[in-house]
């Protein structure tokens, strides 16, 4: 069991998502940063989608109730367990009692606190992630608060006693281009429709992060966006990734939480293998959008599913050595 | 023959499994022994301090490449005569995507470096002297 002892809001349970429920207009919610949370599953020893704490604003602190394994991915928060310094996608072993201690991120965004066997609360939907907008999932569909108590389904995975991490993916995974937050992008359906300007500095401007970017979206600042002449589109369906730009010409980005329905023109869509690295990006930081069609998609894809399956198999292998050495 | 440092933790852990102290291994063109020392088969910095004084080490608990600062964090170096926590890192080892740390058992402080960056360790590899406090 962990208790939460301070938190800022917005703090909430999340796993992959839930697929199969857009025709009911129930989006994918899930984390914003997937990838970080099947690493953390993954380093202990857990299903890749178990549910673990996605941390979107430090600091916040939290005490263990008893014995358990906890992984922390994502931002570099310059963690503390009491008074022990842990490293960024670290998992490692508390004692009751023990204190951990988020700060303020050095790196990135997003923080996943994954615990043994996943956070156990019920499935809704298929899916363990909390829905705010529509109040279900997680703990009674809202944000954690201070007193809250957590629990552990629990496993019986040991790790090394000093703890086992990996490469962190923004070491291990290619850049998706020169600068530290390119993404790449697929032309969309209006893409064409847009003028030779607007198209070149899609791919050419720094798109900056606003404040007005949350779970829903990343509403970007930058040149405007023109299309060559006025166009009506009936709502169609939104997935995560969709860049929508409404009448004001800035792009905005669908995400987790996004609407599954919508009327702005498409000028591209982020492929999903570099979702997360939105998901890092703060406000006030440059987007890059590099192009790609989709055999590159696939390709960026293969190589993430190759470095989680690596990372899976090298880490079950310290954990086994540890056992087998004694010093688990 | 071509063996990685995943291929000798997957041969040493056949080797602990099966009680076994000594492994040979040749395919008429190269060849490979391993020795799993009882007296090593704990980490150094786990084994109790000798009746005589001796400098005491920070020693590796795994098999890869040394490296002195974190993969995703490099602002971060232990440096000689720097303090350290217990349980605190002094070094990481690297093997595939996998990361284990070197720490400090106890507190104190770091004397002289024993290896250098990117060094293919073993088990039990001094990585750093040590004074401890108290």
């Amino acid at each position: 069991m962990i208790e939460i002892l301070s938190t800022p809001s917005l703090v909430t349970i999340q796993d992959l998502g839930r697929s199969g429920f857009y025709r009911y207009g129930v989006c994918r919610s899930g984390a914003m940063d997937r990838l970080a949370l099947a690493i953390g599953n993954l380093l202990l020893g857990n299903d890749r989608g178990a549910a673990g704490l996605e941390i979107p604003i430090l600091p916040l602190r939290l005490r263990f109730n008893s014995d358990l394994n906890f992984s922390l991915t994502g931002a570099d928060c310059g963690a503390m367990l009491g008074d022990r310094p842990l490293p960024p996608f670290w998992a490692t072993r508390a004692k009751a009692e023990d204190v951990l201690t988020l700060n303020a991120p050095r790196s990135g965004c997003r923080v996943y606190l994954c615990v043994a066997g996943g956070i156990d609360v019920p499935e809704v939907l298929d899916s363990r992630s909390t829905q705010l907008r529509e109040t279900f999932g997680g703990i009674e569909g809202r944000a954690l608060a201070k007193g809250d108590r957590i629990a552990a389904v629990g496993n019986d995975v040991r790790l090394p006693h000093a703890g086992v991490g990996t490469v962190p993916p923004a070491v291990a995974l290619a850049a998706a281009g020169d600068s530290t937050t390119a993404v790449r992008v697929i032309p969309a359906a209006e893409y064409a429709d847009y003028d030779d300007a607007s198209r070149a500095a899609f791919w050419s401007a720094d798109w900056k992060v606003t404040v007005q970017s949350n779970r829903a979206g990343y509403r970007l600042e930058g040149p405007e966006l023109a299309l060559t002449r006025p166009r009506e589109l009936r709502s169609h369906g939104v997935v995560p990734g969709v860049v929508q730009v409404p009448a004001g010409g800035q792009p905005i980005i669908q995400l987790a939480d996004a609407a599954t329905m919508g009327g702005y023109p498409k000028i591209g869509v982020v492929i999903d293998a570099d979702l997360w690295r939105i998901a890092q990006a703060r406000p006030g930081d440059a987007l890059r959008f590099v192009e790609c069609d989709t055999a590159g998609a696939a390709d960026a894809h293969d190589e993430t599913e190759t470095y989680l399956a690596q990372l899976a198999a090298d880490v079950g292998r310290q954990r086994r050595l540890a056992t087998a050495w004694g010093v688990a | 023959m071509s063996l990685t440092v995943a291929d000798l933790d997957d041969l040493l852990a056949r080797m602990i499994a099966a009680g076994l102290s000594h492994l040979s291994y040749s395919d008429g063109r190269a060849s490979i022994s391993m020795r799993l020392d009882p007296a090593s088969a704990v980490p150094l910095s786990a084994v109790p301090a000798p009746a005589v004084a001796e400098p005491e080490t920070i020693s590796t608990a795994s098999m890869g490449r040394l490296v002195f600062t974190h993969p995703g964090r490099p602002e971060d170096v232990a440096a000689e005569g720097l303090t350290m926590g217990a349980g605190q890192a002094v070094a990481y080892v690297v093997s595939g995507q996998a990361i284990t740390a070197v720490v400090a058992e106890k507190p104190g402080s770091l004397g002289r470096r024993l290896r250098e960056e990117g060094e293919i360790v073993g088990y039990g590899t001094p990585v750093f002297e040590f004074v401890a406090h108290g």
